[in-house]
């Protein structure tokens, strides 16, 4: 990142740079990091982790507590902590702020009690704020979980969180608004999921394979959350891409960065049920056997075919980097897709200063950008 | 390690064509010439030269092209490449092959739903406690309903369950050496039985890829009509930026081509193209492509 940092502060166009990986599942946290430190605003093509957003701990602490027949305060207030708020509430007193809802929790017994309970308890210590009885009332009034009610319910809580709870967010953001903007983009996806919620559960109740409980309906939000492949989504155009190198196929982008070319990462076998044997057979197609059609899973193919979109993306120069140890110190060794490249290696000083305060742009990144000069002239 | 290189002349692109599988001899020009003659004459294989899907849209008359994309982001890279070219993005029109499978239906088909993995997943772990066929103390067959659903994608994508190409699979288990020859034919068998418990246990659509093959054995039926139906304007089909090509899928191109005169184009990428482009005449073969082992 400290070479995308470098390349702006040479003039290059945010547009005009991506940042390659094979697979952003380990990369996304380091990355995010790094690009923070270097004062870049990331995009990550990648689909969002609903499960670890707001709206989404929302639905499920309200499940969890409907689900439960004796809850904990900490459970009790945890949809207060997600900013939950009464259908009808205004934004002057609505979502109560975490500080309040924190002293309020402290002044609870540390015990478990059945709603009612919790309702009287609300009303009668004077320590409680206010609001806490609305929201016992309405967790009394909440329906049987019936896969229509559920709907409703869960519907209700997630657009009174978009009317009142996204604000928050965007009031405590940085002027990127990137909080803010994953922010919305989750509250958009828990509807969607809300929706296909009821007919899932509506099937699973019908096939007798769950039972009619808010812990059910908990279950099934997981499921769907984690398991749907949803769509991939993507924000902000004046921010660097960061992107899988299966999607970077046909694009052109002067600067691309590809990141990890490490052996075992990428390229990298991936483990299949099916003994190497037949693969191999399949793989062949001697015969009636070429009828078959062979999966490419089966042999690095498809990471030459990303390798080779990224190198073909760069429309300037490519930029390929490495690490040498892993995080346990063990050695790592470069990618065999490197050895069909002519690279120039940035010395290690060279690799120092683009490191330090100066931030010194390497001889031979330099050379890109005198190339792309050289060439409109 | 940080390494550079830069795009001076078109060198590096060049090279990568020579990391083909290692089993594999590299392509050459007469190959190719070779590879064309063997394949329907309206079939047009590309492997890299993603320009020429650019270079059609810019020669288009005002009938459109369709474009099946697998890869989602695929299409939007498309559409920033057209506007980057000052080209008009209407020529092209998207989906995926479900979403064409799906059109391709007999009318009062093409509405009905699909089950997905979470469906199928919650099915197979009531077939095991069931234990309805499946056998999970084999060594072979996982006791996972995810490892099982994965078998089962792993054989629908290289057969289909297509009759001859299982019949295939099955005779090409059973000459590898022992045991792994009773591995491969326990496989096959499981993959094939979850299926059919699938589709017995449901009366939705098995999978996405269901709607594929349904649309396949429609075009063929119907001679193609059905997709001069479904699709009036589209003067060429193409599939774009692949990197494998499962038999529901050939098998689809197979009947459109053998259905229609309209031109299919297939767009490899260079790591896996050369290969699967030798592949490809062997993998159109098959006699009634679109059918299934099981009653409908």
């Amino acid at each position: 990142m400290a070479t995308v940092a470098s390349l702006r502060d040479h003039g290059v166009p945010t547009r005009d740079i991506a940042v390659v990986v094979r697979d952003l599942d380990n990369y996304e946290e380091p990355l995010y990091r790094a690009s923070v430190h270097y004062g870049l605003t990331p995009v990550f093509w990648v689909q969002l982790r609903v499960t670890q957003t707001r709206p989404f701990a929302l639905i499920e602490s309200v499940c969890d507590v409907l689900a439960s027949d004796n809850p904990s305060r900490e459970v009790l207030c945890r949809p207060l902590e997600h900013r939950w708020a009464p259908p009808s509430a205004t934004s002057s007193e609505w979502p109560i702020d975490p500080k309040t809802v924190q002293v309020s929790m402290q002044a609870l017994p540390n015990e478990s009690r059945t709603l009612s309970e919790w309702h009287d308890e609300f009303e009668g210590n004077p320590e409680i704020d206010e609001r806490f009885v609305t929201y016992a009332e309405w967790l009394g009034d909440c329906p049987d979980p019936a896969p229509e009610a559920v709907t409703n319910v869960l519907t209700d809580v997630v657009e009174t969180y978009e009317e009142l709870g996204l604000p928050v967010t965007k009031e405590n953001d940085s002027p990127s608004l990137i909080a803010t903007e994953r922010d919305a983009r989750a509250t958009v996806r828990v509807k969607t999921l809300v929706q296909q919620l009821r007919h899932k559960y509506a099937d699973r109740l019908d096939e007798g394979t769950l039972d009619r409980s808010w812990s059910s309906v908990a279950e099934l939000s997981q499921l769907i959350a984690t398991q749907r492949p949803g769509r991939r989504e993507h924000s902000n155009a004046r921010a660097i891409d960061i992107l899988e190198a299966n999607d970077i196929w046909l694009l052109n982008v002067p600067y691309v960065l590809a990141v990890g070319l490490i052996d075992g990462e990428w390229p990298q076998q991936t483990e299949s049920a099916v003994p190497p044997e037949l693969q191999e057979a399949i793989l062949r197609g001697d015969g009636r056997i070429g009828t078959l059609a062979p999966r490419t899973a089966w042999t690095t193919g498809r990471d030459r075919d990303q390798f080779d979109d990224t190198l073909r993306a760069a429309g300037n120069g490519l930029i390929v980097t490495r690490h040498t140890e892993s995080t346990s110190g063990e050695e790592r060794r470069p990618s065999p897709l490197l050895d069909h490249l002519n690279t120039d290696l940035v010395p290690p000083d060279e690799r120092r200063q683009l490191m330090s305060e100066e931030r010194e742009l390497p001889n031979g990144v330099r050379a890109m950008l005198n190339h792309e000069v050289t060439d409109s002239e | 390690m940080i390494n550079v290189t830069i795009r001076e002349e078109r060198s590096a692109d060049d090279e990568i064509l020579h990391l083909t599988l290692p089993t594999l001899a590299d392509s050459d020009q007469s190959m190719e010439r070779t590879l064309q003659t063997q394949l329907p004459r309206n079939l047009m294989l590309h492997v890299g030269h993603e320009e020429t899907l650019l270079e059609r849209v810019r020669h288009s008359t005002n009938r459109t092209e369709l474009v099946l994309a697998p890869v989602e982001l695929h299409r939007r890279n498309i559409q920033r490449r057209l506007r980057e070219a000052q080209l008009p993005k209407d020529r092209l029109h998207f989906a995926d092959p479900p979403e064409v499978g799906r059109q391709l239906l007999p009318d009062g088909q093409q509405s009905r739903d699909a089950i997905d993995r979470i469906d199928r997943l919650s099915m197979i772990q009531s077939l095991l406690e069931e234990n309805n066929g499946l056998d999970a103390s084999e060594p072979t067959i996982p006791s996972a309903p995810q490892e099982i659903e994965q078998i089962r994608t792993v054989v629908e994508s290289v057969t289909g369950f297509h009759p001859e190409r299982l019949e295939t699979f099955h005779g090409t288990s059973e000459k590898l050496p022992s045991p792994i020859d009773a591995d491969s034919t326990e496989i096959l068998e499981a993959a094939v039985t979850v299926e059919r418990a699938l589709r017995h246990d449901t009366e939705k659509v098995v999978s996405d890829v269901e709607f594929v093959r349904r649309a396949t054995q429609n075009l063929l039926r119907t001679s193609g009509t059905c997709l001069e139906a479904a699709f009036p304007d589209v003067e060429r089909i193409s599939l774009v930026g692949v990197s494998s090509l499962p038999a529901a899928h050939v098998d689809l191109l197979h009947a459109i081509l053998e259905a229609t005169q309209v031109p299919v184009h297939i767009h490899f990428r260079r790591g896996t193209g050369s290969y699967l482009s030798r592949r490809l005449p062997e993998l159109l073969d098959v006699t009634e492509p679109g059918t299934v082992v099981f009653e409908s």
